[in-house]
Protein backbone atom coordinates (compact mmCIF):
# COMPACT_ATOMS: atom_id res chain seq x y z
CA UNK A 1 0.00 0.00 0.00
CA UNK A 2 2.73 2.18 1.35
CA UNK A 3 4.87 1.56 -2.55
CA UNK A 4 0.86 2.61 -4.30
CA UNK A 5 0.53 5.39 -2.52
CA UNK A 6 4.13 6.66 -3.11
CA UNK A 7 4.45 5.34 -6.90
CA UNK A 8 0.87 6.11 -8.90
CA UNK A 9 0.72 9.96 -8.53
CA UNK A 10 4.27 9.89 -9.85
CA UNK A 11 3.82 7.51 -12.56
CA UNK A 12 0.24 9.50 -13.68
CA UNK A 13 2.30 12.71 -13.92
CA UNK A 14 4.68 11.53 -15.93
CA UNK A 15 2.17 9.72 -18.26
CA UNK A 16 -0.36 11.91 -17.97
CA UNK A 17 -2.12 11.56 -21.68
CA UNK A 18 -1.16 8.44 -22.40
CA UNK A 19 -2.72 5.79 -20.32
CA UNK A 20 -3.71 5.66 -16.59
CA UNK A 21 -2.05 3.09 -14.46
CA UNK A 22 -5.20 1.97 -12.19
CA UNK A 23 -4.15 -0.65 -9.92
CA UNK A 24 -1.62 -2.81 -8.32
CA UNK A 25 -0.99 -5.02 -5.72
CA UNK A 26 1.68 -7.10 -3.86
CA UNK A 27 1.30 -11.11 -4.87
CA UNK A 28 3.49 -12.62 -2.37
CA UNK A 29 6.93 -11.50 -0.44
CA UNK A 30 9.85 -14.35 -0.20
CA UNK A 31 11.62 -13.96 3.73
CA UNK A 32 15.39 -12.76 3.29
CA UNK A 33 15.06 -12.00 -0.35
CA UNK A 34 15.10 -8.41 -1.16
CA UNK A 35 12.32 -8.33 -4.21
CA UNK A 36 8.64 -7.53 -4.29
CA UNK A 37 6.18 -9.22 -6.72
CA UNK A 38 3.41 -6.94 -8.17
CA UNK A 39 0.29 -6.95 -10.50
CA UNK A 40 0.00 -3.87 -12.33
CA UNK A 41 -3.05 -3.01 -14.68
CA UNK A 42 -3.11 -0.16 -17.05
CA UNK A 43 -6.29 1.24 -17.91
CA UNK A 44 -7.27 3.01 -20.78
CA UNK A 45 -4.05 1.09 -22.94
CA UNK A 46 -6.62 -0.02 -25.87
CA UNK A 47 -4.70 1.97 -28.40
CA UNK A 48 -1.27 2.94 -26.75
CA UNK A 49 1.39 0.96 -28.10
CA UNK A 50 3.65 -1.73 -26.69
CA UNK A 51 6.42 0.20 -26.90
CA UNK A 52 4.72 2.52 -24.71
CA UNK A 53 3.56 0.40 -22.45
CA UNK A 54 6.98 -1.19 -22.52
CA UNK A 55 8.59 2.22 -21.17
CA UNK A 56 5.70 2.65 -18.44
CA UNK A 57 6.49 -0.78 -17.07
CA UNK A 58 10.43 0.17 -16.95
CA UNK A 59 9.44 3.56 -15.51
CA UNK A 60 7.15 1.85 -12.58
CA UNK A 61 10.01 -0.75 -12.48
CA UNK A 62 12.82 2.25 -11.72
CA UNK A 63 11.02 3.46 -9.04
CA UNK A 64 12.17 0.87 -6.63
CA UNK A 65 14.64 -1.96 -7.55
CA UNK A 66 13.49 -4.04 -5.29
CA UNK A 67 9.88 -4.59 -7.77
CA UNK A 68 9.19 -7.48 -9.81
CA UNK A 69 6.22 -7.63 -11.78
CA UNK A 70 4.30 -10.67 -11.44
CA UNK A 71 1.17 -10.03 -13.94
CA UNK A 72 0.79 -6.88 -15.88
CA UNK A 73 -2.65 -6.61 -17.18
CA UNK A 74 -4.34 -4.50 -20.29
CA UNK A 75 -7.75 -4.68 -20.01
CA UNK A 76 -9.57 -3.94 -23.14
CA UNK A 77 -6.37 -4.69 -25.31
CA UNK A 78 -6.53 -6.94 -28.11
CA UNK A 79 -5.13 -10.04 -27.53
CA UNK A 80 -3.80 -9.79 -31.11
CA UNK A 81 -0.78 -7.88 -29.25
CA UNK A 82 0.27 -10.62 -27.27
CA UNK A 83 1.95 -11.73 -30.84
CA UNK A 84 4.49 -9.06 -30.60
CA UNK A 85 4.54 -9.97 -26.47
CA UNK A 86 8.18 -10.82 -26.88
CA UNK A 87 8.91 -6.92 -27.20
CA UNK A 88 8.29 -7.21 -23.18
CA UNK A 89 11.59 -8.74 -23.14
CA UNK A 90 12.94 -5.06 -23.06
CA UNK A 91 12.06 -5.49 -19.51
CA UNK A 92 14.76 -8.00 -18.58
CA UNK A 93 16.85 -6.00 -16.28
CA UNK A 94 20.43 -6.80 -17.11
CA UNK A 95 22.66 -7.52 -14.20
CA UNK A 96 25.60 -7.07 -15.72
CA UNK A 97 28.27 -9.26 -16.97
CA UNK A 98 29.84 -12.92 -15.75
CA UNK A 99 32.66 -14.97 -15.48
CA UNK A 100 33.45 -18.57 -13.96
CA UNK A 101 35.67 -20.68 -12.85
CA UNK A 102 35.39 -24.46 -13.04
CA UNK A 103 37.58 -26.92 -11.12
CA UNK A 104 37.96 -29.07 -8.43
CA UNK A 105 39.74 -30.31 -5.49
CA UNK A 106 40.40 -33.91 -4.36
CA UNK A 107 43.46 -33.31 -1.34
CA UNK A 108 41.39 -34.33 1.90
CA UNK A 109 42.99 -31.96 4.58
CA UNK A 110 41.55 -29.30 2.20
CA UNK A 111 38.21 -30.97 1.86
CA UNK A 112 37.97 -31.52 6.05
CA UNK A 113 38.36 -27.88 6.30
CA UNK A 114 35.84 -26.97 3.22
CA UNK A 115 34.00 -24.07 4.08
CA UNK A 116 36.57 -22.55 6.56
CA UNK A 117 39.14 -22.64 3.14
CA UNK A 118 36.61 -21.03 1.08
CA UNK A 119 35.91 -18.21 3.20
CA UNK A 120 39.56 -17.66 3.56
CA UNK A 121 40.05 -17.66 -0.24
CA UNK A 122 37.04 -15.16 -0.11
CA UNK A 123 38.86 -12.70 2.11
CA UNK A 124 41.80 -13.32 0.17
CA UNK A 125 39.94 -12.33 -3.51
CA UNK A 126 38.22 -9.36 -1.60
CA UNK A 127 41.34 -8.59 -0.50
CA UNK A 128 43.62 -8.66 -3.36
CA UNK A 129 40.35 -7.13 -6.37
CA UNK A 130 40.72 -4.05 -3.77
CA UNK A 131 44.61 -3.80 -4.39
CA UNK A 132 44.95 -4.39 -7.97
CA UNK A 133 42.25 -2.87 -9.46
CA UNK A 134 40.05 -0.46 -6.41
CA UNK A 135 40.58 2.27 -8.69
CA UNK A 136 38.94 1.02 -11.40
CA UNK A 137 36.42 -0.65 -9.64
CA UNK A 138 35.48 2.66 -7.92
CA UNK A 139 33.47 1.65 -5.59
CA UNK A 140 31.63 -0.46 -8.42
CA UNK A 141 29.80 -3.85 -6.33
CA UNK A 142 30.67 -7.25 -7.64
CA UNK A 143 29.34 -10.31 -6.75
CA UNK A 144 31.56 -13.82 -6.51
CA UNK A 145 29.53 -17.34 -5.44
CA UNK A 146 31.22 -20.19 -5.29
CA UNK A 147 29.34 -23.19 -5.84
CA UNK A 148 30.62 -26.86 -4.30
CA UNK A 149 28.86 -29.61 -6.51
CA UNK A 150 29.36 -32.49 -4.61
CA UNK A 151 28.27 -30.58 -1.35
CA UNK A 152 25.46 -28.68 -1.41
CA UNK A 153 25.73 -26.84 -4.91
CA UNK A 154 22.15 -27.67 -5.88
CA UNK A 155 19.76 -26.65 -2.90
CA UNK A 156 22.82 -24.13 -0.95
CA UNK A 157 21.63 -23.06 1.91
CA UNK A 158 18.49 -24.96 1.91
CA UNK A 159 20.36 -27.94 2.02
CA UNK A 160 19.07 -30.25 4.45
CA UNK A 161 22.50 -32.60 4.15
CA UNK A 162 25.44 -30.78 4.00
CA UNK A 163 28.28 -33.55 2.64
CA UNK A 164 31.28 -33.08 5.05
CA UNK A 165 32.85 -36.48 4.48
CA UNK A 166 33.91 -35.26 1.31
CA UNK A 167 36.12 -37.13 -1.42
CA UNK A 168 36.09 -35.14 -3.93
CA UNK A 169 34.59 -31.62 -4.95
CA UNK A 170 33.54 -29.75 -7.79
CA UNK A 171 34.04 -25.70 -7.90
CA UNK A 172 32.34 -23.56 -9.99
CA UNK A 173 33.57 -19.42 -9.10
CA UNK A 174 30.84 -17.00 -10.54
CA UNK A 175 31.29 -13.45 -10.84
CA UNK A 176 28.99 -10.73 -11.47
CA UNK A 177 30.49 -7.34 -12.15
CA UNK A 178 29.10 -4.13 -13.98
CA UNK A 179 31.75 -4.48 -17.41
CA UNK A 180 33.08 -7.52 -19.15
CA UNK A 181 36.63 -6.26 -18.32
CA UNK A 182 35.98 -6.37 -14.57
CA UNK A 183 34.42 -9.51 -14.56
CA UNK A 184 36.98 -10.80 -16.45
CA UNK A 185 39.65 -8.94 -14.13
CA UNK A 186 38.32 -10.55 -10.85
CA UNK A 187 38.14 -14.17 -11.91
CA UNK A 188 41.90 -14.25 -13.07
CA UNK A 189 42.56 -12.72 -9.72
CA UNK A 190 40.60 -14.75 -7.81
CA UNK A 191 42.55 -17.96 -10.07
CA UNK A 192 45.66 -17.35 -7.67
CA UNK A 193 44.07 -17.93 -4.05
CA UNK A 194 42.52 -21.16 -5.04
CA UNK A 195 45.25 -22.32 -6.39
CA UNK A 196 47.74 -21.70 -3.24
CA UNK A 197 45.87 -20.60 -0.45
CA UNK A 198 47.61 -22.28 2.73
CA UNK A 199 46.56 -24.60 4.88
CA UNK A 200 48.56 -25.17 8.13
CA UNK A 201 48.86 -28.81 7.63
CA UNK A 202 51.10 -28.38 4.68
CA UNK A 203 54.17 -26.84 4.96
CA UNK A 204 55.51 -24.39 1.60
CA UNK A 205 53.58 -23.75 -1.18
CA UNK A 206 51.17 -26.28 -2.15
CA UNK A 207 48.86 -26.48 -5.52
CA UNK A 208 44.93 -26.44 -4.08
CA UNK A 209 42.85 -26.43 -7.08
CA UNK A 210 42.47 -28.61 -10.20
CA UNK A 211 41.73 -25.71 -13.06
CA UNK A 212 39.37 -27.79 -15.54
CA UNK A 213 40.78 -24.81 -18.21
CA UNK A 214 43.75 -22.77 -19.25
CA UNK A 215 43.01 -19.91 -18.88
CA UNK A 216 40.83 -20.69 -15.88
CA UNK A 217 38.19 -18.05 -16.73
CA UNK A 218 35.34 -17.92 -19.06
CA UNK A 219 33.42 -15.06 -19.95
CA UNK A 220 30.14 -15.25 -20.14
CA UNK A 221 28.67 -12.06 -21.37
CA UNK A 222 25.76 -9.84 -20.36
CA UNK A 223 23.49 -12.15 -17.26
CA UNK A 224 19.67 -10.54 -16.97
CA UNK A 225 17.40 -11.32 -14.44
CA UNK A 226 13.37 -11.49 -14.97
CA UNK A 227 11.59 -8.48 -14.08
CA UNK A 228 8.09 -9.78 -16.01
CA UNK A 229 6.11 -12.78 -15.15
CA UNK A 230 3.26 -12.90 -17.45
CA UNK A 231 0.59 -10.37 -19.90
CA UNK A 232 -3.09 -10.52 -19.64
CA UNK A 233 -5.37 -9.32 -21.88
CA UNK A 234 -8.82 -9.75 -19.90
CA UNK A 235 -11.54 -7.36 -21.96
CA UNK A 236 -12.88 -5.96 -18.08
CA UNK A 237 -10.45 -5.52 -15.37
CA UNK A 238 -13.49 -6.23 -13.46
CA UNK A 239 -13.22 -10.05 -14.87
CA UNK A 240 -9.90 -10.34 -13.00
CA UNK A 241 -10.46 -8.31 -9.79
CA UNK A 242 -13.25 -6.78 -7.24
CA UNK A 243 -11.95 -2.96 -7.35
CA UNK A 244 -12.64 -0.44 -4.59
CA UNK A 245 -11.83 3.06 -5.35
CA UNK A 246 -9.13 4.95 -3.24
CA UNK A 247 -8.14 8.60 -3.32
CA UNK A 248 -4.37 9.05 -2.90
CA UNK A 249 -3.56 12.49 -3.06
CA UNK A 250 -5.28 14.55 -5.50
CA UNK A 251 -5.15 11.23 -7.64
CA UNK A 252 -8.43 9.21 -7.88
CA UNK A 253 -6.66 5.23 -8.12
CA UNK A 254 -7.87 1.80 -7.79
CA UNK A 255 -7.08 -1.39 -5.40
CA UNK A 256 -7.85 -4.34 -6.45
CA UNK A 257 -8.57 -7.03 -3.95
CA UNK B 1 7.18 -46.15 4.02
CA UNK B 2 9.28 -43.46 2.39
CA UNK B 3 7.52 -40.69 0.43
CA UNK B 4 10.00 -41.64 -2.33
CA UNK B 5 8.60 -45.13 -1.95
CA UNK B 6 5.11 -44.91 -2.28
CA UNK B 7 5.21 -42.03 -5.03
CA UNK B 8 5.82 -43.00 -9.11
CA UNK B 9 6.77 -39.64 -9.30
CA UNK B 10 8.56 -36.84 -7.08
CA UNK B 11 9.39 -33.73 -8.93
CA UNK B 12 9.90 -29.92 -8.76
CA UNK B 13 9.65 -27.34 -11.99
CA UNK B 14 9.71 -23.79 -12.50
CA UNK B 15 5.92 -22.36 -12.27
CA UNK B 16 6.87 -18.73 -13.58
CA UNK B 17 10.15 -17.23 -13.09
CA UNK B 18 8.76 -15.93 -9.35
CA UNK B 19 7.67 -19.70 -8.26
CA UNK B 20 8.67 -23.31 -7.73
CA UNK B 21 5.89 -26.37 -7.83
CA UNK B 22 6.11 -29.45 -6.52
CA UNK B 23 4.02 -32.30 -7.84
CA UNK B 24 3.68 -35.80 -6.08
CA UNK B 25 2.15 -38.59 -7.96
CA UNK B 26 0.80 -42.05 -7.22
CA UNK B 27 -0.02 -45.07 -9.42
CA UNK B 28 -2.61 -46.56 -6.55
CA UNK B 29 -5.24 -45.18 -4.84
CA UNK B 30 -4.39 -46.94 -1.65
CA UNK B 31 -1.00 -44.96 -1.15
CA UNK B 32 -2.07 -42.31 -2.35
CA UNK B 33 -5.11 -41.90 0.07
CA UNK B 34 -1.99 -42.94 3.15
CA UNK B 35 -0.21 -39.58 1.58
CA UNK B 36 -2.82 -38.04 2.42
CA UNK B 37 -3.67 -39.19 5.44
CA UNK B 38 -0.38 -38.82 6.90
CA UNK B 39 -0.36 -35.46 6.22
CA UNK B 40 3.46 -34.69 5.73
CA UNK B 41 3.53 -32.46 2.52
CA UNK B 42 1.46 -29.50 4.61
CA UNK B 43 2.38 -25.79 4.11
CA UNK B 44 4.43 -25.67 7.87
CA UNK B 45 6.61 -28.50 6.27
CA UNK B 46 7.47 -26.03 3.16
CA UNK B 47 7.71 -23.00 4.95
CA UNK B 48 10.30 -24.98 6.84
CA UNK B 49 12.07 -26.65 4.16
CA UNK B 50 12.49 -23.91 1.84
CA UNK B 51 12.18 -20.77 4.38
CA UNK B 52 9.20 -19.04 2.80
CA UNK B 53 6.38 -17.85 5.21
CA UNK B 54 3.75 -20.77 5.39
CA UNK B 55 1.18 -18.07 4.50
CA UNK B 56 2.51 -18.34 0.85
CA UNK B 57 2.65 -21.64 0.00
CA UNK B 58 -0.42 -23.26 -2.02
CA UNK B 59 -1.06 -27.37 -1.47
CA UNK B 60 -3.53 -28.64 -3.87
CA UNK B 61 -5.38 -32.60 -3.29
CA UNK B 62 -6.16 -34.07 -6.41
CA UNK B 63 -7.59 -36.83 -6.14
CA UNK B 64 -9.23 -37.25 -9.98
CA UNK B 65 -4.70 -37.31 -10.64
CA UNK B 66 -3.88 -39.24 -7.75
CA UNK B 67 -1.57 -36.36 -6.89
CA UNK B 68 -0.40 -34.22 -3.86
CA UNK B 69 0.72 -30.56 -5.48
CA UNK B 70 2.39 -27.91 -4.10
CA UNK B 71 3.42 -24.43 -4.98
CA UNK B 72 6.03 -22.14 -3.21
CA UNK B 73 7.72 -18.94 -3.79
CA UNK B 74 10.75 -19.70 -6.08
CA UNK B 75 13.88 -19.55 -3.24
CA UNK B 76 16.19 -17.36 -5.55
CA UNK B 77 14.07 -15.96 -8.87
CA UNK B 78 14.95 -17.59 -11.64
CA UNK B 79 18.16 -17.31 -12.90
CA UNK B 80 19.61 -14.21 -10.36
CA UNK B 81 23.07 -14.17 -9.78
CA UNK B 82 23.68 -17.35 -7.60
CA UNK B 83 20.90 -19.26 -8.77
CA UNK B 84 21.94 -23.02 -9.46
CA UNK B 85 18.84 -24.26 -10.80
CA UNK B 86 17.48 -23.04 -13.67
CA UNK B 87 14.43 -24.91 -14.35
CA UNK B 88 13.97 -25.85 -10.77
CA UNK B 89 13.87 -29.24 -11.31
CA UNK B 90 16.23 -30.92 -8.58
CA UNK B 91 14.57 -29.02 -5.36
CA UNK B 92 12.52 -32.38 -4.63
CA UNK B 93 14.95 -34.14 -2.62
CA UNK B 94 13.89 -33.08 1.51
CA UNK B 95 10.55 -34.51 0.04
CA UNK B 96 12.06 -38.39 -0.40
CA UNK B 97 12.25 -39.13 3.10
CA UNK B 98 8.84 -38.09 4.38
CA UNK B 99 7.65 -40.73 6.22
CA UNK B 100 3.76 -41.67 5.19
Amino acid sequence: MDVQRALLPSVSKAFPTAVLVLAFRETLCREGVDERLFELAIQGATKAPLSEIVHICQYFLDQQPSLRLNKLLLPGKSSAASESASDMTALLRQSGYSSIIGGGIRDPLILGQLEHWLQEVRQRIDAMVETLIGDRLAGAHYELVIHQYGRNAVMADLEPDPQVQLHEVGLVVEILAPTQDLASLIAQISRQPLLHHPIPEWVGGVTTFACLHNPAHIDRGPVYQFNLNHVLFPERLEDVYRLELLEVGTEMVGTAR
Amino acid sequence: MKLSEAASLVRSKNAGPFQLTFDVLFEEVGTFLAAVEADVLTPAFFARTFHCPASSVHVYICPNARAIKATIPRPKTQGTFGDADLHGGQQYAPLLDLEI
